[in-house]
């Protein structure tokens, strides 16, 4: 009989992550509208939050938001937590919409390209005393991780994860040779991977 | 239009895993958090309740079938078989069910009319019931007195414990009497049968009739026991 698996640790935001697995599947099973409910209170300022950085804010990014919300009702047994946390899904799930839509425009132009200059501190609508204090520790790692790459990594792969572009694409717009980019994406992974196994263990 | 993820972790020569999903959704997190307009989440909670019907997709079948279920009801509903015209003891208009027991006082009597078919009148503590066998209207007097005016050509009996007497369009007295039953031909043919051969005996007026149940009915002039004109008349207010 082979020992018992130990559970995997998950970087954890401390708002959701935990409960979001539960409120996912009394959405799945029960048609629960209180889950869901919270589960939007919980995840949209995240997921709205991407949806304007990638489409811009206003309607695109509200479309984004509820396609991707009717999808969770839908489809909430589509989630498996073996596969991945609630957050990460929810992430993956919003991102591929907003891609779908710059797609449909033809254009990947990026929204908020200053950002891109530096990871500045984030200007939430909520101001940070609305926030707990493991949401907030959650966000100073996140700033902490990315600022521990090396801007060129950081910046080609915020351009492929917002904008969408290929590796070719993101070449001749920064006039870098494509196999320079595809290095750069990759450390810059492996970069943010290493960071997030060092807070897991922390 | 290139539709590939640009994020995908083999196009960086990276293995698929959880970790790089958990890496990438950190470059989510690093956005801004956002507050969508507030009417947002009202549609969408709208959006995911199933639609409420139409109040007539509900209403109107089942004022149909409530309908359909009255409708059932009133057309199979047991008429009355009769209906009291008057009575002494107040209860005209009362219905009359097939096979219901009627009964007057020793000193009252009640009128009743059985559709357009005949008309009785009972009295001196009556007690009858009236059925309907096919075509046949059937009284069964167990005591009292009972006359009856029956419209033509309707096959109408009354029966006693001494006999039965069948009228072919005809009014009548029939008084039952301890030992022997009177029956008054008032005007009409009457069939008389029993425990004796049946007879059947015409008058245009008053003729009587006396059965005790076992030897021929004897009969002679009209006495018009227990019965007058002024029954009559009551009897023919009736129809």
């Amino acid at each position: 009989m082979s020992p018992p698996k130990e559970p995997q640790r998950q970087y954890d935001d401390g708002s959701w992550e935990s409960e979001g697995a539960e409120l996912l599947s009394r959405v799945a099973r029960h048609k629960d509208e209180a889950a869901f409910s919270r589960l939007y209170d919980l995840s949209v300022p995240l997921l709205f939050g991407l949806a304007c950085r990638m489409v811009g804010p206003g309607v695109d990014a509200e479309d984004v938001l509820q396609e991707v919300m009717l999808q969770v009702w839908n489809r909430a047994a589509a989630f498996d937590p073996d596969k991945g946390s609630a957050r990460v899904w929810l992430v993956v799930l919003t991102r591929s919409r907003c891609l779908d839509k710059l797609r449909r425009r033809g254009t990947r132009r990026s929204h908020e390209v200053a950002g891109l200059d530096g990871v500045a501190e984030p200007q939430d609508d909520e101001p940070s005393a609305s926030q707990t204090l493991e949401q907030a520790e959650a966000r100073a790692m996140v700033r902490k991780a990315l600022a521990a790459l090396p801007d060129e990594q950081r910046r080609t792969l915020e351009i492929a994860y917002f904008e969408g572009l290929t590796q070719s694409e993101i070449a001749e717009r920064t006039g870098e040779a494509l196999g320079t980019v595809k290095t750069r994406m990759r450390l810059g992974m492996m970069k943010l991977m290493e960071s997030l196994k060092s807070f897991q263990q922390s | 239009m290139n539709t590939e993820d640009p994020f995908d972790p083999k196009s960086m020569d990276l293995d698929p895993s959880r970790e790089f999903d958990e890496a990438a959704a950190l470059l989510a997190q690093s956005v801004p958090l956002r507050r969508p307009p507030p009417g947002l989440k009202a549609r969408l909670m709208t959006e995911i309740r199933p639609a409420a019907l139409p109040w007539r997709f509900w209403t109107v079948p089942a004022l149909a079938f409530a309908s359909i279920l009255i409708f059932a009801y009133v057309a199979h509903r047991p008429a009355p078989l009769a209906v009291v015209v008057s009575s002494s003891a107040g209860v005209a208009g009362a219905p009359i069910a097939a096979g219901q027991v009627i009964t007057t006082p020793a000193d009252g009597e009640s009128v009743v009319r059985i559709g357009k078919d005949a008309v009785l009148k009972l009295s001196h503590g009556a007690e009858a019931t009236i059925v309907r066998n096919g075509k046949t209207l059937e009284v069964r007097l167990k005591s009292g007195w009972l006359l009856s005016s029956v419209r033509h050509g309707q096959d109408y009996r009354v029966v006693t414990a001494r006999g039965e007497v069948a009228a072919l369009g005809t009014e009548f007295f029939v008084r039952v009497h301890p030992g022997k039953d009177y029956v008054c031909i008032c005007k009409g043919r009457l069939r008389l049968s029993g425990a004796f051969p049946s007879a059947e005996i015409a008058s245009e007026a008053h003729y009587d009739v006396w059965m005790d149940g076992s030897s021929r009915p004897a009969h002679g002039a009209g006495s018009m026991e227990g019965h007058g004109d002024e029954d009559w008349k009551e009897v023919r207010r009736a129809w």
